[in-house]
């Protein structure tokens, strides 16, 4: 069963879990398999708080109903299946990304962490 | 990767798979291969971490990942459920409380409706529940909870170690303080910021009702500091105390002042007479507060010390204890005492032994409280009572599985109805936490007897432990209690008992296959999943009979250490002899008088009726050991200092070795010739005559023994007599070298004698004549410590006695579960074959072929768990090696034995479900079918 996309707006979907926003970054690298992601994800964030194989699937089942991601295809070995960003998924991925970058300019303009060298 | 780590993997991967069974059915059949995938992955990856490690890393992430994900898709999957899906016992109005009362209340009709299973559950889970939280008990209350002073962890031991040389053997053994090296600590040390010194002394007090022994601590003003101990009454101990010449007072415990003065304030500022010299009350310390010690009742100041105490660096009998300052730890503080040591050594350098060196230590006062061998003891009844209780655990999981197999029907019913299968494991496994809370009660109720138990043996326990080992204190004793951490460790424990054997069979039973369980009406067709079904049980079983096997090997190896102890010749009778000891005070007791005590002592006992002999010695044997010194020989060249053989030293009096049976092997024992002033002479066990005079004669030998502080002695004396050896120091230890001299010509005043008595008739009868007999000699005299020698070696067998008879009974009810669990695997085996053995009876199959097929069966377990315990106990038993005696952990004969036991119980479970089989009749099995 592969979720239905709801084909809703970008902005409507944000601000996105952080464990959303995780999956849409991993993947915006290209189509992934789920160990992938896990380990993406691991790296970019604290490696001990890495998600596990079953917060990875559940999001990724929501996100499908979203329309956020799709699969689409399997991996080379045959066991595993592929998923992709959706343009949808992209534009709420660029949304958030600005977001989080217009916060980060906050953030900096009060001073509340030091300026980046 | 090796076979075990495959299996491991392999294991790893099948739990895994069991897990993910809790996801809802849609998210399983999309993910659940890719979860498996992903994990095999994870497991691949964490190897990099070491085998171990990398399995606890990768089942620490999923574990942490599906106790959140697991809820979370169940929830959403019931959301997005149709209407007509929904599950119908979830009441559209239910919540969470409402359903838990609902499956409370449900179980609970269960078990009234089979009181028989849910008293057997409870009655295995309290038993080891129970003896888990006692022995619990023991190590919170001895290990693990706080010394009762302030910032418990700040103290520690300060202490010298003994010279270390290739000679010395005793290397690295810690000793106690002499006040002269104990001063140049306190003022070359920089990590504590207090210290104290204090000595454990007894004393006879003297009052109308006569005298009285007590046990009292000289202890330095700094000392009630320190442990953060104030006075109730009066004040403590001030600097001035502490000083030569400083008034004579005492501080009294709390029970000796109710005992005393009935708690009375009036009793400061009044006097006692303390061996001799009246010490005025000036305070009284907090109830339970016995010192470090733990036994006593006066404590006097530094001031009653004498001059040679003062000034003798040689005189180690003092202990330190230490408060580090703000910042220091407990290594440090080690490092630290390792260069005041060296400090040490220095100013007082070491004599008689090469190259040697003192050195200095200190630990934490935590971890001393108990000796190693009791910690060893301790932990060794721990994992036993775990094993235990596992054993019950693997025996309910077969129960359930029983139980859940006989329900089918109902949960396929219920399944039929709607009931989804999140919710039939929530009722399932409600029964199963049910259960294990009134395991947990039972085992608290049973727990808190045993605890109760455990402290009525206090005061025994407390001479019994205190006279072992390193003896430091064992301030504990009053602290066993079923408390807070032990409380809450017993919840923790009957929670995880309620996961572990509910979770299986809760798993197995929600998963019935609908059509076949409705359609197959009462009776269970015999399907294709028998054999799987049973090899799920088998396996438990054999779990069961393996766990069973490394206990009983545990417990084996040490009944038979106690029972080779209780073999070994101690080289004397215990058997119907009275020993007590006498302190002559040296002020009134010059050798002379001592001489002339003895001799009416020993002539007053000798004509109490019942008494065969009597006689005195400086040390009873099994009781720790004695004195030694170095020997030389008149007749050999000169060693250099350092390098003499040493021996054990007894001061004994006419007719000691008669009274204890000590066989006379060559020469004259000490007899009424051996007076004051007469030449000295020596007598020598059997060891010492075939390790000095090996192939010669030593009768008529003289040797000397500089070691003694006596001119005489150091010049020399005759070789007497020789006897036989005498185990001394303890059972375990073979008898040393060792040299019996005669009291009458030891130089020094006063004395600490033991009186031994040969009885015929009942001891105790004639405590009371002997005790009269001291006092009618000098009334302010007391003999005390009475005791039979039977008693004393019973003491110094008592730990091995203990853990022996725990561990026989902790083994004892693991065989009788055993044995249930193999009777009610094969029960039902051959109750769901009724049918097929009926059919195969109808065909010609003979009676006993049934009976032995059966009987295989067990057999066939029996030998996979006997071999898999075999292995495992091999394993695990090598930790047991301190504890043993004579005994070695592989032992063969205690394997084979236990093989057999475990062979023969599950035979004997066995034979009743197979002699059912052998009686099915044919036509009777084919006709119910």
């Amino acid at each position: 069963m592969v979720g239905r996309a709801h084909n809703k707006d970008p902005e409507q979907l944000t601000p996105l879990t952080p464990a959303v926003f995780h999956i849409l970054l991993a993947l915006s690298d290209g189509a992934m398999h789920g160990y992938a992601i896990m380990q993406a994800v691991g790296t970019a964030t604290d490696p001990e708080i890495s998600m596990g194989p079953g917060t990875i699937y559940g999001s990724i089942q929501r996100m499908e109903r979203s329309g956020l991601v799709e699969e689409c295809g399997m991996a080379a070995d045959g066991k595993r299946r592929l998923f992709d960003l959706t343009p949808v998924g992209r534009k709420a991925l660029e949304v958030e990304s600005s977001r989080i970058a217009r916060l980060a300019e906050m953030v900096r303009a009060k001073g509340l962490v030091p300026q980046e060298a | 990767m090796s076979d075990l780590s495959a299996a491991s993997f392999r294991l790893s991967l099948a739990l895994f798979r069991l897990l993910l069974r809790g996801y809802p059915g849609s998210f399983r059949s999309r993910f659940a291969s890719q979860m498996v995938e992903d994990f095999r992955e994870l497991l691949i990856e964490a190897q990099s971490r070491g085998p171990l490690r990398g399995r606890v890393h990768a089942w620490t992430v999923v574990l942490l990942d599906l106790g959140v994900s697991l809820p979370r898709e169940r929830f959403h999957a019931s959301r997005n459920q149709r209407p007509g899906q929904k599950p119908v016992i979830n009441s559209p109005s239910g919540n969470f409380m409402d359903t838990t009362l609902q499956d409370i209340r449900f179980a609970l009709r269960t078990f009234r409706r089979q009181p028989l299973f849910f008293a057997v559950a409870v009655m295995t889970l309290g038993l080891g529940i129970g003896a888990t939280t006692a022995i619990y008990s023991v190590v919170d209350a001895a290990l693990l909870k706080p010394l009762p002073f302030p910032e418990p962890e700040r103290l520690m031991r300060p202490s010298l170690v003994m010279p270390r040389s290739p000679e010395a053997p005793m290397a690295n053994l810690e000793v106690r303080w002499s006040i002269p090296k104990y001063e140049l600590f306190k003022s070359s040390q920089n990590a504590f910021s207090a210290t104290a010194m204090y000595v454990r002394r007894a004393y006879t007090l003297t009052h109308d009702g006569g005298p009285e022994r007590v046990t009292g601590e000289v202890v330095e003003s700094s000392y009630l500091g320190i442990l953060g101990i104030g006075a109730v009454a009066g004040r403590g101990f001030s600097p001035e105390d502490d000083l030569p010449g400083g008034s004579p007072v005492v501080l009294i415990s709390h029970g000796f002042w109710t005992r005393r003065w009935d708690g009375d304030p009036g009793a400061l500022g009044q006097t006692i007479n303390v061996s001799g010299t009246s010490f005025t009350v000036v305070g009284v310390l907090p109830s339970g507060f016995r010192g470090l010690s733990d036994r006593a009742e006066i404590f006097l100041p530094l001031s009653s010390l004498s001059e040679v105490d003062w000034t003798s660096p040689g005189n180690h009998s003092y202990y330190a204890v230490a408060r580090l300052n703000d910042g220091i730890t407990p290594v440090q503080g080690r490092i630290d005492m390792e260069a005041v040591g060296e400090i040490i050594n220095e100013v007082y350098p070491a004599t008689g032994h090469n190259s040697a060196e003192w050195g200095g230590t200190a630990k934490s006062l935590n971890d001393l409280r108990a000796d190693p061998a009791l910690k060893n003891s301790i932990f060794l009844l721990l994992g036993a009572v775990g094993f235990m209780l596992l054993i019950a655990c693997v025996n309910l999981a077969n129960l359930l599985l029983a139980r859940a197999t006989a329900r089918r029907r109902e949960i396929a019913i219920r399944v039929a109805v709607g009931s989804g299968r999140g919710r039939l494991i929530r009722q399932l496994m409600t029964e199963s936490l049910l259960l294990a809370a009134g395991g947990g009660a039972v085992g608290l109720g049973l727990a808190f007897l045993g605890v109760e138990g455990l402290r009525s043996l206090g005061p025994a326990a407390r001479g019994v432990l205190q006279n072992s080992g390193t003896s430091f204190t064992v301030l504990w004793l009053d602290r066993l209690a079923l408390d807070g951490p032990v409380l809450l460790f017993t919840l923790a424990v009957a929670a995880g008992t309620g996961l572990l054997f509910g979770l299986a069979p809760a798993l197995r039973a929600s998963r019935p296959e609908l059509t076949n369980e409705l359609k197959a009406g009462t009776e269970w067709k015999a399907g294709s999943r028998r054999f799987g079904r049973l090899g799920g049980r088998g396996a438990l079983v054999v779990t069961e009979l393996a766990l069973t096997f490394v206990l009983l090997a545990g417990s084996g190896l040490m009944l038979k250490s106690f029972l080779r102890l209780y073999a070994v010749d101690t080289g004397f009778e215990s058997e119907g002899i009275l020993t007590g000891f006498i302190n002559l005070p040296s002020r009134e007791y010059g050798p002379q008088e001592r001489e002339v005590f003895l001799t009416e002592l020993l002539d007053q006992v000798r004509a109490i009726p019942g008494v065969q002999a009597a006689g005195v010695n400086d040390c009873p044997p099994v009781s720790g050991g004695c004195n030694s010194t170095v020997i030389r020989f008149s007749d050999r060249p000169e060693v250099a200092v350092g390098t003499e053989p040493e021996l054990e030293i007894y001061e004994a009096g006419s007719g000691y070795f008669e009274t204890m049976g000590i066989p006379l092997i060559r020469g004259r024992t000490l007899d009424d010739r051996d007076r004051f002033g007469e030449p000295r002479v020596v007598l020598i066990n059997e060891q010492a005559a075939k390790e000095f005079w090996p192939g010669e004669d030593p009768i008529g030998r003289i040797v000397r023994l500089p070691g003694r502080g006596d001119a005489l002695w150091e010049e020399g004396a005759e070789v007497v007599g020789i006897v036989g050896d005498v185990h001394y120091e303890s059972i375990e230890i073979e008898p040393n070298p060792a040299a019996y001299l005669s009291v009458n010509h030891i130089d020094r005043a006063g004395g600490f004698l033991y009186l031994f008595v040969s009885l015929q008739t009942d001891p105790a009868a004639a405590t009371g004549s002997i005790r009269r007999a001291v006092r009618s000699i000098d009334p302010t005299l007391l003999m005390t410590g009475v005791q039979t020698m039977d008693e004393l070696v019973g003491a110094s067998t008592v730990q091995t006695r203990f853990s022996a008879g725990l561990l026989s009974l902790f083994a004892a009810v693991a065989l009788a579960i055993s044995a249930v669990g193999i009777f009610g695997v094969l029960s039902y085996l051959v109750a769901q074959q009724t049918r097929q053995i009926g059919i195969r009876m109808a065909l010609g199959a003979q009676r006993g072929t049934v009976f032995r097929q059966i009987l295989r069966r067990a057999l066939v377990m029996t030998a996979i768990g006997v071999v898999l315990g075999g292995t495992a106990s091999l394993g695990i038993t090598r930790f047991m090696q301190s504890l043993l005696f004579d005994v070695r952990p592989d032992d063969p004969t205690t394997l084979v034995v236990i093989a057999l036991t475990l062979s023969i119980v599950s035979v004997v479970a066995a034979s009743l479900p197979a002699w059912r089989a052998m009686r099915v009749q044919p036509v009777e099995a084919l006709r119910d079918g």
